[in-house]
This record gives C-alpha cells, sequence and structure tokens, in this order.
C-alpha cells in the first residue's frame, strides 16, 4: 500500500502575493525569505497576477481584499477556475471581517488574514496551507498510481482469463 | 328728525310761556302739570329734552333725576328753579341735571339754555355712538390679539419641532460624516501600520539571525561594544513595538467607536462601549484623571451601539472638562427595575443651578468660541431619548456632576 506523509515541501513550494500595496509585498516577502525557502512571486496588479497564472502554476496565492483594478474575493474566484487546487488566503482590513468571512465560502478560501497582520501566524498559516496542497498534490499522485496499478492489473487477470479461457 | 321736548310746569302762565318759546324754536312739546303726568309721559314716548320745575307738587329733584336716567336713551334734564329752590337745583346738577335757570324767566336765557341741552344731548349721543363703536372695535382687537397669540404658539410649537428635526439631521449627518472620515482614516492608517508591526517581528527575528551569523564568525565572547549594541536595538526595538501595538489599539477603537458598517439595531452590552471610549478619552486623561469604574452584573440592552458611544464620549470629555487639575472619575452600571443605570460622575467644577434645565437645550453653551458647539449634550439626549431611556443630571456647584443614563434592558 502507498503511505501518506507529510510531504517535504520547504524547498518546492512556489507561493504568489497580490496586494496593491508595495510595502505589504515587501514585508511579508523579506518574511518568506528569511524564516522559509519558499519560492515567491510579488505582484501589485491582479490582472498582471492572472496572466502569469494561465501559464504558470503556483501552489498558495495571498491576495489582498482591497484593490483598485479588482478586489481580492473576484481574484481568487478567477484563480479557482484556473487552478481549483492553488490554496487561497485573503488579507483583510479589519472593518472587512464580515465581507471576508462571506467570501469565504463564494471563492472557497482556505484562510483569511486580518491587518495587521502576526508574523507568527501568517507563517503558521501558510504552512498549513501548503501542507494541505502538498498533500492534496500527493493524494492525488497515489490516486492515479493506484488507478494505474488497478488498471494494470486488470489487464493482467484479463490475459490471465483469456490464457486460461 | 323732531326734537321731542316734555314740559312739567304747575304754573299755567310759566307753561304757556315756555311753551311758546319752544315751540317757536320748532320743538314738539309735551305737557304735564304734576308728577304723575310727568311720570306717565316719561313712559310713553321718548323725548330729548325734559324742563321741570322744581315746584312740581310732590316732586324731589333727585328721585325724578334718577327715574329719568333709569330710561332707555335718557333725555337731558333743564330745572326750573325759584331763589327757594335753587339750592335743590344746585344739588340736582351732581346727580346728572344739565342746567338750572331762576325764575322769573328770562325767554332768550331759557331759549338759550334749551337748546345748549339739546346740543350737549345730540353731542353725548354722538360720543355715546363712537364709544360703543370703538368698544366694538376693541372686542374685535382683543380677539384678534388672541387669535395671533394662538398663531404665535402654533409657530413657536412648530418651530420647536423644526429645531429638534434639524437637530436630529445634524446628528445624523454628523454622525454620518465623522464615521466615514473616522473609518477612512483608520483604515488608510492600517495598511501601513499593519507593514510597520509586522517589520518590527521581522526585525528581531532578522536580528538574532544576525546575532548567530556574527557569534559563528567570531568565536569566543562578545564585546563589551558588541553587546551595547545589541542592548540598544533590542531596547528600541521593544519601544518601537509598543508604540505600534498602542497605533493598533487605537485605530481598532476609532473603529470601534464610530462604525459605519454597523446601521442595524443590535444587542449588546455598555460596559463594551464605555471600555472602547475610555481608551479614546485615556490619552487626554492622561495622569491627570484617575478614572473608578465599577461595573455591576447588567444584562444587555438593545438599539445602535455607536450611537450609545457617542453619549459616552460626549459625558467623558465634559467630564474631563469639568475638572480643572487632577480629579477623579466615577463610571458605575447597575440593573434596576428591568433598565439598565449607568452614573458617571466627575470631581469637575459643577453646573451651576441656574444652567441645569438648560444644559440639553440645543445651542447652549458656557465654553468658550470654538470649545463648545452646544449641541454635544442635546445630541446625547435625543439618542438616549431614541433608545427609550432618560438622562438625569445633579450637580453641586465646585462639587462635580453626576450624569445618570437609564436605558430599557432587553
Amino acid at each position: 500500500m502507498p503511505e501518506l506523509g507529510i510531504p517535504d515541501f520547504e524547498n518546492q513550494a512556489h507561493l504568489m502575493i497580490v496586494d496593491d500595496e508595495e510595502m505589504v509585498l515587501t514585508s511579508i516577502h523579506s518574511l518568506l525569505k528569511l524564516e522559509t525557502n519558499y519560492r515567491v512571486d510579488r505582484y501589485t496588479d491582479p490582472v498582471q497576477a492572472l496572466d502569469q497564472l494561465r501559464q504558470n502554476s503556483v501552489d498558495l496565492i495571498i491576495a489582498d481584499y482591497q484593490m483598485p483594478s479588482m478586489d481580492g474575493i473576484e481574484f481568487l474566484a478567477q484563480v479557482k477556475n484556473l487552478q481549483p487546487e492553488v490554496t487561497r488566503i485573503l488579507l483583510t482590513g479589519y472593518a472587512d471581517k464580515e465581507s471576508a468571512i462571506r467570501a469565504i465560502n463564494q471563492a472557497n478560501l482556505f484562510q483569511y488574514i486580518q491587518k495587521p497582520w502576526d508574523n507568527s501566524e501568517l507563517l503558521l498559516i501558510i504552512r498549513g496551507g501548503l501542507e494541505k496542497r502538498f498533500l492534496m498534490k500527493e493524494l492525488r499522485e497515489k490516486i492515479s498510481a493506484l488507478d494505474e496499478a488497478h488498471n494494470g492489473l486488470k489487464e493482467i487477470q484479463k490475459r490471465l482469463l483469456q490464457a486460461f479461457v | 328728525m323732531s326734537v321731542r321736548v316734555l314740559l312739567v310746569e304747575p304754573h299755567p302762565e310759566d307753561r304757556l310761556l315756555l311753551r311758546q318759546a319752544l315751540e317757536e324754536q320748532g320743538y314738539e312739546v309735551e305737557e304735564a302739570a304734576d308728577l304723575p303726568a310727568a311720570l306717565a309721559c316719561l313712559e310713553q314716548s321718548a323725548h330729548s329734552l325734559v324742563v321741570v320745575d322744581i315746584d312740581v307738587p310732590g316732586l324731589d329733584a333727585v328721585s325724578f333725576l334718577q327715574q329719568v336716567q333709569k330710561r332707555q336713551d335718557p333725555p337731558r334734564v333743564l330745572l326750573l328753579a325759584t331763589g327757594a329752590t335753587r339750592q335743590e337745583a344746585v344739588r340736582a346738577l351732581r346727580f346728572g341735571a344739565q342746567d338750572y335757570i331762576t325764575k322769573p324767566i328770562d325767554r332768550e336765557e331759557f331759549i338759550a339754555r334749551a337748546r345748549h341741552a339739546l346740543e350737549y344731548k345730540s353731542l353725548f349721543e354722538e360720543y355715546q355712538s363712537k364709544r360703543l363703536a370703538s368698544e366694538a372695535l376693541n372686542v374685535e382687537l382683543v380677539a384678534s390679539q388672541q387669535q395671533i397669540r394662538e398663531y404665535a404658539r402654533q409657530f413657536e410649537g412648530s418651530l420647536a419641532d423644526l429645531s429638534s428635526s434639524q437637530l436630529q439631521l445634524i446628528q445624523a449627518e454628523k454622525m454620518a460624516s465623522l464615521g466615514r472620515l473616522v473609518a477612512g482614516v483608520a483604515h488608510e492608517i492600517n495598511t501601513p501600520i499593519g507593514v510597520i508591526h509586522s517589520n518590527q517581528d521581522l526585525l528581531a527575528r532578522s536580528l538574532a539571525a544576525l546575532q548567530e551569523l556574527v557569534a559563528d564568525l567570531t568565536p569566543g565572547p562578545p564585546t563589551v561594544k558588541m553587546q551595547q549594541v545589541q542592548q540598544v536595538l533590542s531596547n528600541i526595538m521593544e519601544v518601537d513595538r509598543n508604540a505600534c501595538r498602542r497605533i493598533i489599539e487605537i485605530v481598532k477603537n476609532l473603529k470601534n467607536v464610530a462604525r459605519v458598517d454597523e446601521e442595524e439595531r443590535k444587542t449588546f452590552h455598555v460596559q463594551e462601549g464605555l471600555d472602547s471610549t475610555l481608551q479614546l478619552v485615556n490619552c487626554e486623561f492622561k495622569n491627570r484623571i484617575r478614572i473608578e469604574k465599577d461595573y455591576g452584573d447588567v444584562p444587555p440592552i438593545e438599539g445602535f451601539p455607536n450611537q450609545i458611544n457617542q453619549v459616552f464620549l460626549n459625558l467623558l470629555i465634559n467630564a474631563g472638562q469639568a475638572i480643572e487639575g487632577p480629579g477623579v472619575i466615577q463610571i458605575s452600571t447597575r440593573q434596576q427595575n428591568g433598565n439598565v443605570v449607568i452614573r458617571i460622575s466627575d470631581t469637575g467644577k459643577g453646573i451651576p443651578a441656574e444652567h441645569l434645565d438648560k444644559i440639553f437645550e440645543p445651542g447652549f453653551t458656557t465654553k468658550g468660541v470654538g470649545v463648545g458647539t452646544g449641541l454635544g449634550l442635546a445630541i446625547t439626549w435625543n439618542i438616549v431619548k431614541a433608545h427609550g431611556g432618560t438622562i438625569q443630571v445633579e450637580s453641586t456647584g465646585g462639587q462635580g456632576s453626576v450624569f445618570t443614563i437609564t436605558l430599557p434592558a432587553r
């Protein structure tokens, strides 16, 4: 039987942060650079971020709620269509809490984080999100491996039957 | 219209003389020789003038005059007297006789006196009718005055209604714009402060990493200078972290006091509002004013928390301004007969007795220009009223004030 363990994503995780405020991007990116080995892409424009996502997949996306060209909920909903398995996290201001909770269902969020955020909490949430993402990935791979094995077995069974009949 | 004269004269010669004189003037003359006849004539028809001889047997001038004056539109009375009755005639003048003439009668004089009496009567009648007209006018005046007074009262009523709805509009507008302003400012501050807050932590993490790296590079205990630098860095980072937390707390409270996203009725505890508001005014009170809280176990109330917070803010700011130098503000909450009772008392300079009934009126202020709008307590009163509650004030000059707010529990 194939086994499920916590995958080692430390050196392969690929993140994307989208916020119209450059300083937020710099701050979160710096934290991740200091504390992790994740690869991090930064975008101030959600439209550009979507273009990028049409070509390359990522594992986790953090998006700000209030952005001028497109709000975070709409952005993440579009991300969901492009890459359903990416872990989606919304960054919200204090007053946006209620709309954020509503948006969890709408964009199928993994989590929302309130500004001002706590770094340790942010790291934990990201780690949790990645863990989920990689477990899913692994699960999918194992399922398809199982499927393959199952199909192989079926083929063998068919051949055996043919050989005997 | 002809002029009717009643001539009461017992002596036939005199009667004839007088009658002729009167008729010459074109007057219509009726005669009576004695008192009963005279009274009967008076009874039967109206006269303009009565010429009466005091010598008529049984006649008393004064009581005769009284009889005459009882009549509607009383005639004037001209008395005929002799030397012996002259005193009585003079006396009768005081009782309404027009004039008297002494016998023997001088014709010309008599005519002049009679004409004079009649003129007087017509003048008197004119005066009388004018007086009646002016009395009627006066009645009308009084009526219209009353009407004007009624209008004025109605105007006052609608003026009061207007100014109260104007006040409500101002309050609503003020709350809305204050809410928008505060929410906007808070939102703008939130992101940069969030970043700074996060970077504080990041700095600490980086410093720790750096220290490890330095330790790896230079084996052995750190130098004194190194230790000093590390000390300074960790000190200022600690200070910055606290400063940051305070800003974050203030932003949060600003949003609590003027939450624009909260327009619907809510069930809430007044203590939360009191605490949020206290945090806001705390920087103004600093070490000057001690706050003593005595919260009881009270049920929640229903209404608009941001408005109730506005009430607390107004009262606390007033209390703070009333205290010159150090002082104490006591805040207590109690449950009482299905109500939540909040008392805010201060040790300030108090409110003069003559101001106590005016402080909730819009526009009333004792603060200087630019300090008070005179609306704070009026708005406070309106909010409390809108929540079905009451607000009362007790104050002793020089010994502080106590505001008691009673709000129905949910």
